[in-house]
């Protein structure tokens, strides 16, 4: 099994404290393709929270299959307070969320800017909080 | 300085925090609801429609992110989901009218963890009745709560 890296592209990875870091290696490649210093031009990213892993779901969640991170906080501040505020925070989670689009094995990718399953549009409730990505 | 009577309830709220505290610990789970209720009830925010967001936004989010910083976190979710089908009024509106206070306890609820549920094919489902709009029957309150037991019961539930 992989294990999400403490640093992705130079970007500091922060673990909530019941977060079990068992992940396929897709996964790890995912946040690979989206989590990047500059992802938002003139908005630096420098750490992101992961909130969730292989852990605090049931199965048969992605969650418990090893395919799918959660993502709460973007450089220090929960995506549910600082996404409403617009700014650098907003401009980050949508940059990610868009560049998650184009990862070969997404299937996932839901958040505040996207709800997205597959590439198609997929209405799905919550995720104003944090960005749920997924593989296959 | 002139004080309104929401600040003197806010202040005292956090006296009644302050005191429950032994040796820089958080009080106890039986202590917390009284206090968490109380100030929650205090707070004034405002629920207004964001057509950006395309849903309702509380204003008093940062307030909300003082209190909870305060307390033990399992504690403060177990306070959480009980007072989720209260419909006492709060200071917090919604279009000028009060809200019931179990909505500002689901708003803290929500800034606190979330819940994924989950489809028979494993993807994220479309939805779920732990969820609440600002202005909900008592009957979805009853539900949401219900979900929210089971969401506490089986610890699947992260913070953000």
């Amino acid at each position: 099994m992989a294990h999400i890296p403490s640093v992705i592209n130079g970007v500091t990875v922060e673990f909530g404290a019941g977060v079990v870091n068992d992940v396929v290696q897709s996964v790890v490649d995912g946040l690979a393709h989206c989590i990047k210093p500059s992802i938002a031009p003139g908005h630096p990213l420098v750490k992101i929270f992961v909130s969730s892993a292989f852990d605090s779901h049931t199965m048969p969640s992605r969650h418990m299959q090893h395919k799918a991170v959660d993502v709460s906080r973007i450089n220090g501040t929960k995506i549910v307070i600082g996404y409403p505020n617009g700014g650098s925070l907003k401009a980050i989670v949508d940059a990610i969320q868009a560049a998650f689009e184009s990862f070969g094995n997404k299937r996932e990718n839901f958040g505040p800017h996207l709800k997205k399953k597959l590439g198609q549009e997929h209405p799905v409730d919550g995720h104003d909080d944090h960005i749920h990505l997924s593989v296959n | 300085m002139r004080r309104t009577p929401c600040a003197l309830i806010v202040i005292a709220a956090a006296a009644v925090l302050a005191l429950g505290c032994r040796n820089g610990q958080p009080a106890p789970a039986e202590s917390e609801a009284p206090s968490l209720t109380a100030a929650l009830s205090a707070l004034t925010g405002t629920y207004s429609w964001r057509d950006d967001l395309k849903r309702y936004h509380y204003s008093a989010k940062p307030e909300l992110e003082a209190l909870l910083a305060a307390r033990n976190r399992e504690d403060t979710v177990a306070a959480l989901v009980e007072c989720l089908d209260n419909t006492t009024q709060s200071g917090s509106t919604l279009d000028g009218t009060p809200v019931a206070l179990g909505i500002v306890c689901y708003e803290a609820l929500t800034q606190l963890v979330y819940h994924e549920p989950t489809g028979r094919d494993g993807d994220v489902a479309s939805d779920w009745p732990g969820r609440l709009s600002p202005r909900p029957s008592p009957a979805e309150m009853r539900a949401a709560k219900e979900a929210w037991k089971k969401v506490v019961a089986t610890k699947s539930y992260s913070f953000l």
